[in-house]
């Protein structure tokens, strides 16, 4: 066990480098630019060291950290990683330097700000991830909020604040419910230690109460469908940065939500709900699919991807209520597992499609799809990289896409094979809408004089494409690292999860 | 000895108002510039004294002193601190304005003096009569205080609004304490608590004297549907006034309702909670729906007011100790995000004139990054959303509601939270997202007293979001019994 405040400082840290950006007086805009990237460089370095010195074996939660808070309340300052949530801690300081590389040049008004808002979000989100008492979860989870509703706001496109009101007032309203409930279980154990939570008995009733408020937070957040309707409007109108953080964290803050606290607090409430869950899963899985089939924007189409693919995630998390017989926690295990290792690649995967939109935006500063065709022959290497990123999205097998989508498809069997079907044909759609994006933006005829005249990738573009696509092909041939980590926890959250608290 | 020490702060600012009236009455006398300093440093002065005589309260002190009419007790000392330090801090903010608008006279001292003693009366009120005095002393430096600039017709109007409907309220209190004063046959405000009939035929005076009361304080706070001053008089009064009417007068109005209501009238809790709790309702929906129709900034705090107003209601009307310590801190929170917003109000000023409305603040993240960020701190805390103190305000309420077994009235109130929300994010969408050829000009320059202090203000807010624990720790000891 590796004791030490480093929870802490890959929240604070950003958070500090965030506020000293803000500051006056900065010789100029380029030291403020590698500023900001030493620091999201120093946290992903931090959050690699915690990786690198996680115990796999084990469920219990690993450099913790625990001062009183609010005595009043027995509210804990109390940080902790297990094998769920520290792949996530990696995954978003891996997205900061990306998107602060990406915003390198694009970014001219007020930039300072822009990089300030981005590492600020970076604490709140690591804190999220790392929070093991409610109240301070809370308190990321909503502090959030506001540097990605300025970043929507001051830096997004046309329709920039209806979008991030949308975001602000939908992701609130949901939230809102999640701290009644969270008060409520805060009353009744006597702290408001997550763990102490997840250990509490709680009749079906209360259960049911608190699953809903839980569901009504997460669900906003994932977004599942039909609260969905904030995010094609959010991706659409934040920057490029902002897409990507938005795709690759924020939607796995919801997700994250239910394997922290939905199903180990509510396990009969989640059985009891777990019909409705797999039918909203089900319907975000096909319906959102064709949807995004007949999007003309690229970054909506995008967004509607992302619906669809976190429909895989709730199925791989809730289709263990439905299974029976011998190989019932085995399969309810691959569920949960291919559920967040669909997580990290959607993470990875949508942020390269956002950052890819983001290349062709910089230059033509269009996301119409008709305004491109034949990308490939101005900018091979993009057009390239663009197809394999799109290929991941499909769940090609060798693309870290496949592994998840397939353990879940696999698993959902076992619940039943027609879910597993619907599940499956989305492989279909979602080759569907993808291919037939690629075929539309990068090949064909070269569609006009200044798609023909379409610069090459500059170094920055590369470095930012080719390091997410690495780990997109590493992890889709060699998923044994990720898996490792989690499997431990895992394996105890479907106990937690199949575990009735009632009695 | 011991008992001149009880009225110690009350003392000062009495010697501040004799003083200030003093200067001013040599007026004829004295050089221009003599006034100018000697008449704000004795107000200043006598604040701070006051302050400083309510921070080192000898413990030995407390009791009940002069024949039961006053108390000096955890709560009296927070709040006289509380009012000493936000009297002191207001009228640093104000006064350049001020004197800016030419109305910096000797009477605008005298009077935040004299409303600030009848604060502290009412706060350290043991008998209904000193209660009343220091409501009265109260109000009538209030409607003087809104008028101060008798050019100003808004102002006038508003006065005599406020004026009328107040001492209508007056009259309802007035009934309300003598009728309880014939159930019982005293003035003190302990013995009411013990042996107050509520059954047979007192229980019936007993209660209409609790509806007089509730009413009248309802008044006086501005919440729904009495609010009807609350917009005119934020919005017809000059800015610096409605910074020390959104203030100080919610610090007394708390005092009144954990006074005279939650220990005062604690027999009759059944008969009020259930009235308090629909009082509160009203306040959060006409509040935070009113807000989102205005334009004007000062009306849009003045309806914000009164949804907050509905959240400390709802934490009294549990009837709980919880709730009593939410109430109060909720209270002691607004008034520094409200400190907050109107003190940027006055350091900023669009094109030459006061900020009115909401789109004068366009451009403020630009021209201005570090006011527009406090403000953008006053903004969300007053939504409740974190890291912001105001966050951990609303979440005790929230606590206290929950605690007393009302789930569905804390459903509504996270509801009117975040119809609340969309309001305040429009403030901070005017400030960042809107670009504008006409920024906000800032006063003077950046290092002088009232703006440190006002940063230090606005960073309390993020602070005290952190680190919640003292200040709540604070009003636990304050309501302790």
């Amino acid at each position: 066990m590796v004791h030490g405040p480093w929870l802490s400082l890959l929240i604070w840290l950003p958070i500090l480098g965030g506020v000293c950006l803000l500051l006056p007086g900065w010789r100029s805009a380029i030291f403020r630019r590698t500023f900001a990237l030493a620091i999201s460089l120093v946290a992903l370095a931090l959050s690699l060291w915690v990786w690198f010195h996680f115990q796999d074996g084990t469920s219990a939660m690993q450099f913790v950290e625990r001062v009183p808070w609010i005595p009043l309340l027995h509210a804990n300052y109390h940080l902790g990683v297990d094998g769920i949530s520290l792949p996530f801690l990696v995954l978003t300081t891996f997205s900061t330097v990306l998107v602060i590389l990406a915003g390198w040049r694009i970014i001219d008004y007020r930039q300072a700000g822009y990089f300030a808002a981005f590492l600020i979000m970076e604490g709140f989100m690591n804190g999220v991830f790392s929070a093991l008492d409610g109240l301070l979860f809370y308190f990321f989870w909503e502090a959030m909020l506001i540097p990605m509703f300025l970043i929507i706001g001051i830096w997004g496109g046309p329709r920039r604040i209806y979008a991030s009101f949308k975001f602000f007032l939908y992701t609130f309203l949901g939230s809102v419910l999640l701290l009644v409930a969270l008060i409520y279980l805060g009353q009744r154990v006597g702290s408001y230690d997550l763990l102490a939570f997840q250990r509490a008995p709680l009749g079906l009733g209360v259960q049911i109460w608190i699953f809903i408020a839980f569901l009504v937070a997460f669900a906003v957040k994932v977004p599942m469908w039909p609260v969905h309707t904030w995010l094609p409007d959010a991706h659409v109108e934040a920057p490029t940065g902002g897409s990507v953080i938005l795709a690759a964290i924020m939607l796995k803050m919801g997700a994250y939500g239910f394997l922290r606290l939905s199903l180990p607090i509510a396990p009969d409430a989640s059985r009891y709900f777990a019909g409705l869950m797999v039918a909203l899963s089900l319907i975000a899985i096909l319906y959102i699919g064709f949807v995004a089939l007949v999007q003309t924007d690229m970054k909506k189409l995008i967004a509607y991807s992302s619906i669809v693919h976190m429909g895989f995630v709730t199925l791989g998390f809730f289709a263990m209520y439905f299974m029976i017989g011998a190989l019932t926690t085995e399969s309810a295990r691959m569920g949960v597992q291919g559920g967040v290792f669909q997580m990290i690649s959607h993470g990875l995967v949508s942020a390269a499609l956002f950052l890819s939109v983001g290349v062709l935006y910089d230059r033509l500063h269009s996301r119409e799809i008709g305004t491109y065709g034949g990308v490939a022959r101005s900018m091979p290497v993009f057009g390239a990289l663009f197809v394999f990123f799109a290929m991941a999205n499909v769940g090609l097998p060798g693309t870290s896409g496949f592994v998840g989508e397939f353990q879940v498809i696999l698993s959902t069997w076992q619940a039943s094979p027609w879910w597993s079907l619907g599940a499956a044909l989305n492989l279909i759609l979602g080759a569907g809408f993808t291919l037939w994006l690629m075929k539309r933006v990068v090949f064909g005829p070269v569609r006009s004089e200044a798609v023909a005249r379409l610069p090459a990738l500059d170094w920055r573009e590369r470095l930012v494409l080719f390091s997410l696509a690495l780990p997109v092909l590493v992890f889709g041939l060699w998923p044994a690292p990720i898996l490792n980590v989690m499997r431990a926890s895992v394996a105890h959250l479907v106990r937690q999860a199949l575990t009735s608290k009632i009695g | 000895m011991m008992s001149f020490s009880a009225v110690a702060p009350e003392v000062w600012i009495a010697i501040g108002v004799l003083g200030v009236v003093g200067f001013e009455a040599l007026r004829a006398h004295l050089p221009e510039h003599v006034l100018k300093t000697a008449i704000p440093a004795t107000a200043l002065l006598a604040l701070a004294l006051a302050l400083m005589e309510a921070l080192f309260w000898n413990g030995a002190s407390q009791g009940v002193f002069y024949d039961g009419t006053l108390v000096i007790d955890a709560f009296s000392r927070v709040f006289v601190a509380a009012a000493c330090l936000g009297s002191l801090v207001i009228l640093i903010y104000s006064i350049g304005d001020m004197e800016r608008q030419g109305l910096g006279g000797g009477e605008y001292y005298a009077l935040v003096l004299t409303a600030t003693l009848g604060v502290l009366a009412i706060i350290t009120a043991a008998s209904l009569l000193v209660l009343y005095l220091g409501l009265e002393l109260l109000s009538l430096s209030l409607y003087t205080l809104i008028s101060i600039d008798r050019e100003r017709v808004p102002a006038a109007e508003a006065a005599m609004k406020y004026f009328f409907l107040g001492a209508i309220a007056s009259g309802v209190l007035l009934y309300g304490l003598s009728l309880l004063y014939g159930l019982r046959g005293t003035l003190s405000i302990e013995s009411l608590s013990t042996g107050l009939a509520v059954t047979g035929a007192g229980a019936v005076l007993a209660f209409l004297a609790a509806v007089f009361v509730l009413v009248a304080l309802s008044f006086k706070f501005g919440a729904a549907p009495f609010h009807m001053w609350v917009p005119d008089v934020y919005e017809g009064a000059p800015t610096p006034i409605t910074l020390f009417v959104a203030t100080l007068p919610e610090l007394a109005s708390i005092a009144l309702f954990v006074r005279l209501l939650v220990s005062g009238l604690h027999p009759l809790v059944r008969d009020w909670s259930g009235m308090l709790i629909g009082i509160a309702i009203l306040s959060l929906l006409i509040g935070n729906l009113g807000a989102l129709l205005q334009s004007n900034f000062k009306r849009l705090l003045a309806y914000s007011a009164i949804g907050h107003v509905g959240f400390i209601l709802l934490g009294i009307a549990t009837g709980t100790r919880q709730g009593e310590i939410a109430a109060v801190y909720y209270t002691l929170v607004y008034v520094l995000m409200t400190g907050v917003a109107f003190g940027l109000l006055l350091a900023i000023r669009a094109r030459g004139h006061d900020i009115e409305a909401i789109d004068d603040l366009a451009g403020l993240g630009q021209s201005h990054p570090w006011w527009s960020l406090l403000m953008l701190f006053a903004m969300f805390s007053l939504a409740g959303v974190p890291p912001f103190v105001g966050f951990w305000a609303k979440m005790a309420i929230l606590r206290a509601l929950l605690g007393a077994g009302l789930p569905i009235v804390t459903v509504f109130a996270v509801l009117m939270a975040v119809i609340g929300a969309f309001y305040y994010l429009r403030v901070v969408k005017v400030m960042y997202f809107d670009r504008t050829d006409h920024p906000v000009v800032a006063r003077g320059n950046f290092w002088n007293v009232p703006d440190f202090i006002l940063s230090l203000n606005g960073v309390a807010l993020f602070v005290l979001g952190l680190v919640p624990n003292a200040l709540w720790a604070l009003c636990v000891w304050a309501v302790r019994r």
